[in-house]
């Protein structure tokens, strides 16, 4: 029975949050707007409205026994009640005590789970004294403690002041017990009540027109089953339909297919977007309380709030949308003495514009018309910082030194603040932007005022991905950084001080190669003029970095997938996705490889001079390796590899047979014993064949006695390595001594 | 005459009696035996999710050596490390190391390298022996004990648990 009833108070509470977060944004709402219009008959409208949201919220903080929260409530009514009536002035003075009441209001429900609470007895106390003086102030007269009854002390008073503010007690009690009624029979039905509540909580509004195409939707799913099983039958059949056919119905398949499923996601995509304005409403209060602390007037004008997005790129934007506001308030717009001697409107602007650019989206810009960017202070703490050379800056266009705002650890304030100084806020603003698929620029001119443009998805999109390979290895990078994929011939890339750049549309652009970055063990190529480079040019930012692959496979769209509980975080990795085919391939981290780039010198393949070097003739030469264990096919790979030769490798003697048919290999590596042919019979065969009676074959086996060697022999191999045995040095030595 | 269903019930029966020789149950331990060339290890059966032949996996860059890679299982990615590199075990030559053994508890999950399951059994813990010498540079912390036929057990929580095997380089 306890339990029950400790469950029936958590699902209470966790109504209560869901309820005093919405009173508690009203009641801001109504406050900023009261400050703004002068006292009319709208105004009353809006006092009445304020006073009834503080009062349920009051109502429901009783509820549910949170007597702090009730009686500071009580505190705020009462105000607002001496304002109905007409015998106390919305004066600044008024506004201030009920935003500081506001403020510990939302403490206080931000830290009703938590055992320790940051607002002491004493300062609610104080608190709720403040809100007392203000409401008397303007009238002094003794006739308001019964107009408006003057909140229960921390003290308790005299008895009759408890007379006063008991009826509405009852009146609450009895709205509880209804309450009760209500609820009860709805919390037996519901499954575990316990620390999700607050998730269940989290609801979608969603209309039943949409869900009914939604179950059509998913319905159409049915067909597919019956089509799919309809194909496999058709493929069992010995002397099914020519081939042609079938492929083509199949196509057909997959187009309906891919157009359902596409249809479907996208019709939930939208189930799940919330207009900006949600998350827009918190800022004018944001403003207001900077501009108090800072001194600065500022007027906030927001457009296109009803713009819609997904709801959670919309929670993932709170963080660096205010911390723009911040940084405009703080380092942008100047104070009013500043503004004033400039010439300027003593009243600073903050715009935020939302525009939808096209069908995905969507473009956030926040603006404001102060200093702007100092561009020799940004530098001068660029250079202390060490993330850029005095020189290099010189070659730095104004776009990109503007850039460096989002380096971190640079900071132009010169006193550390709780609210900038650090020079990490930047960076996190970047990085969260990105992993949000979206990009940030700014803008800014000097004296004018700064601009900050956040281009966004309006749904957090499929992943989608540039496929490609880099030395012997694949990896996915997210469409969403990258600025465009070219080929670069070798003639256009110039060194500057050991690192290579390229020149496109005018701009200098780094150079690296992704498997440098990456430390992916190299293979050197030859450095011929002629021959022109793949590259990815990623941008983040505003910094852009050309980084070289050996081979671009086109787009791949998937589901990102972590690396494991093993492997946490590993560094320029942000995870991977799975292909169709079943392989893995990891993602690259932009943030991560765009930082490590930086610090990586120069793409090694080309600053090594290749001509004349030991290795050069080597390159040429290819070795076929044959191995049925993966382990032991990518060991050997890498150690042939890193010597300088090219390497193909098969899964057995069949596969590297038909390897051998259809190119031409210069050795054959080959493991004994394998599925389907084996290593003798392979070396057999390759001595059967006329082609290859020169191919020289080298057999590596765990089997290691006087027959096989014998054996081994027998079939023509040229060498046999006991793999017990087995050294690095060694196979390369035999390798050598053969070709 | 007697049934099949008689006949069935016996000899579950006589499957169901316990081993009188031996221990009581808390002594015994279902073991995982497998073979990391040139030796015999094992694992408590408990600490393992299951077997899978190793077709294919991703080498992640700017990991540590043990780190083999990633592999697919069943649309969930798992990373694999090699044990023998990761205890600083002797290596020898080359090996197959085809198979990987998924260890699972409640917040780790991760595959290991061997050449190939010998089977499973059972076996007595008063049996074990404390590890020779020559094994304490392997890290005495990872090992069990050893069978009287040289078989080391792996103490699975020592290496499903350790800290050092995770990789975060935030």
């Amino acid at each position: 029975m306890d339990k029950k009833q400790e469950a029936f108070l958590q699902e209470l509470l966790a109504d209560f949050k869901v309820e005093a977060s919405e009173h508690h944004q009203s009641i801001i709402n109504g406050l900023l707007e009261l400050e703004k219009v002068p006292p009319t008959p709208v105004s009353q409208q809006l006092i009445e409205t304020t006073f009834r949201e503080i009062h349920s919220l009051k109502g429901a903080a009783r509820a549910v026994n949170l007597i702090e929260i009730e009686r500071l409530c009580q505190s705020m009514e009462n105000v607002f009640h001496a304002v109905k009536q007409g015998s106390l002035e919305l004066a600044p003075l008024v506004f201030d005590a009920i935003y500081k009441a506001v403020d510990t209001l939302n403490v206080l429900l931000t830290e009703i789970d938590k055992p320790e609470k940051s607002v002491s007895a004493n300062t609610l106390s104080q608190l709720m004294k403040r809100l007392d003086s203000v409401q008397r102030s303007n009238t002094g007269l003794p006739k308001m403690t019964f107009a408006a009854p003057p909140p229960p002390s921390a003290e308790p008073a005299g008895g009759r002041q408890e007379l006063v503010v008991s009826p509405p007690t009852i009146e609450e009690e009895i709205f509880v017990i209804e309450n009760k009624k209500d609820v009860s029979p709805a919390v037996s039905l519901e499954t575990p009540v316990s620390a999700d509540v607050q998730r269940v909580k989290d609801t979608v509004r969603i209309s039943t027109a949409k869900l009914g195409k939604l179950l059509l939707e998913a319905e159409e799913f049915i067909s597919l089953k019956s089509t799919l099983s309809h194909y496999i039958k058709e493929l069992n059949k010995r002397n099914h339909r020519d081939q042609i056919t079938l492929v083509r119905d199949l196509k057909r398949f997959n187009r309906s297919m891919s157009r359902m499923i596409d249809d479907l996601l996208l019709d939930i995509k939208t189930t799940l977007l919330y207009p900006f304005s949600t998350l827009l409403e918190i800022v004018p209060k944001i403003v207001r309380d900077l501009g108090k602390e800072f001194d600065k007037e500022i007027t906030v004008v927001i457009q296109g709030g009803e713009i819609e997005i997904d709801r959670r790129i919309l929670e993932e934007l709170k963080d660096p949308i205010i911390h723009l506001i911040r940084n405009c308030i703080d380092h942008g717009i100047e104070t009013k003495s500043v503004r004033e001697q400039r010439g300027k409107n003593p009243v600073g602007l903050l715009g935020i514009t939302i525009r939808q650019e096209s069908g995905n989206q969507i473009e956030l810009t926040i603006r404001d018309d102060g200093a702007g960017i100092d561009r020799d202070k940004l530098i001068h703490a660029a250079i202390k910082m060490g993330v850029v050379t005095g020189e290099s800056i010189n070659k730095m266009s104004d776009h990109e030194t503007n850039g460096l705002i989002f380096k971190s650890g640079i900071s132009t304030s010169p006193f550390i603040t709780d609210i900038s100084g650090r020079g990490l806020g930047m960076a996190i603003v970047a990085d969260k932007v990105s992993k949000l698929g979206g990009n940030i620029a700014i803008d800014s001119v000097q004296g004018k005022g700064a601009a900050f443009t956040i281009t966004l998805p309006v749904t957090l999109a499929t992943f989608r991905g540039i496929l490609v390979r880099a030395f012997s290895q694949m990896f996915v990078i997210p469409t969403s950084a990258v600025d465009r994929a070219l080929r670069v011939p070798i003639k256009e890339i110039r060194t500057v001080e050991s690192k290579q750049y390229i020149t496109l549309n005018g701009e200098t652009i780094a150079m690296v190669h992704l498997g440098d970055v990456l430390g992916i063990a190299a293979r050197k190529i030859k450095q011929d003029e002629t021959i022109s480079l793949p590259m990815i040019i990623l941008s983040l930012a505003q910094k852009r970095i050309a980084f070289i692959v050996d081979e671009v496979f086109g787009e791949q769209e998937g589901t990102v997938k972590t690396l494991g509980p093993q492997l946490v975080h590993v560094r320029n990795i942000s995870g991977a996705i799975v292909l169709g085919n079943g392989s893995v391939i990891p993602i690259v981290n932009i943030q991560e490889i765009m930082e490590s780039a930086s610090r990586t010198s120069g793409a090694q393949l080309l600053s090594d001079s290749v001509l004349g070097d030991d290795n050069a003739d080597r390159r040429q030469k290819s070795i076929l390796v044959a191995e049925d264990s993966i382990t032991l096919r990518s060991l050997l790979r890498n150690i042939i590899e890193s010597v300088g030769y090219k390497v193909k490798t098969a899964v057995d003697g069949m596969e590297a047979f038909q390897f051998l048919s259809e190119e031409s290999f210069d050795l054959v590596v080959s493991d004994v014993e394998m599925p389907r042919m084996s290593g003798f019979d392979l070396t057999a065969r390759i001595r059967g064949d006329k082609r290859f009676t020169e191919l020289p074959v080298i057999l590596v086996t765990a089997l290691d006695s006087h027959e096989d060697r014998q054996r081994g022999m027998e079939s023509g191999a040229n060498a046999y390595i006991v793999k017990g045995s087995f050294e690095q040095s060694n196979l390369i030595e035999t390798i050598k001594r053969l070709i | 005459m007697i049934d099949d269903f008689t006949i069935l019930k016996n000899r579950a029966k006589i499957l169901a009696k316990r081993k009188t020789e031996g221990d009581a149950d808390v002594n015994r331990l279902m073991i995982v035996e497998f073979l990391l060339i040139p030796e015999r290890y094992a694992l408590p059966g408990e600490a393992i999710a299951e077997v899978l032949p190793l077709r294919d996996f991703t080498p992640i860059p700017g990991t540590p050596a043990f780190v083999v890679g990633v592999i697919n299982a069943r649309g969930k990615i798992i990373s694999v490390i090699n044990l023998k590199s990761f205890l600083h075990l002797k290596e020898q030559g080359i090996t197959e190391l085809n198979k990987v053994v998924i260890l699972k508890n409640g917040q780790m999950e991760f595959g290991i390298l061997v050449d190939a399951i010998l089977g499973a059994r059972e076996i007595s813990l008063n049996s074990l022996h404390s590890p020779p010498a020559t094994l304490e540079e392997a890290g005495v912390e990872y090992i069990q004990g050893v069978t009287e036929d040289g078989l080391v057990l792996l103490n699975s929580t020592a290496i499903i648990s350790n800290k050092l095997l995770i990789i975060n380089q935030k």
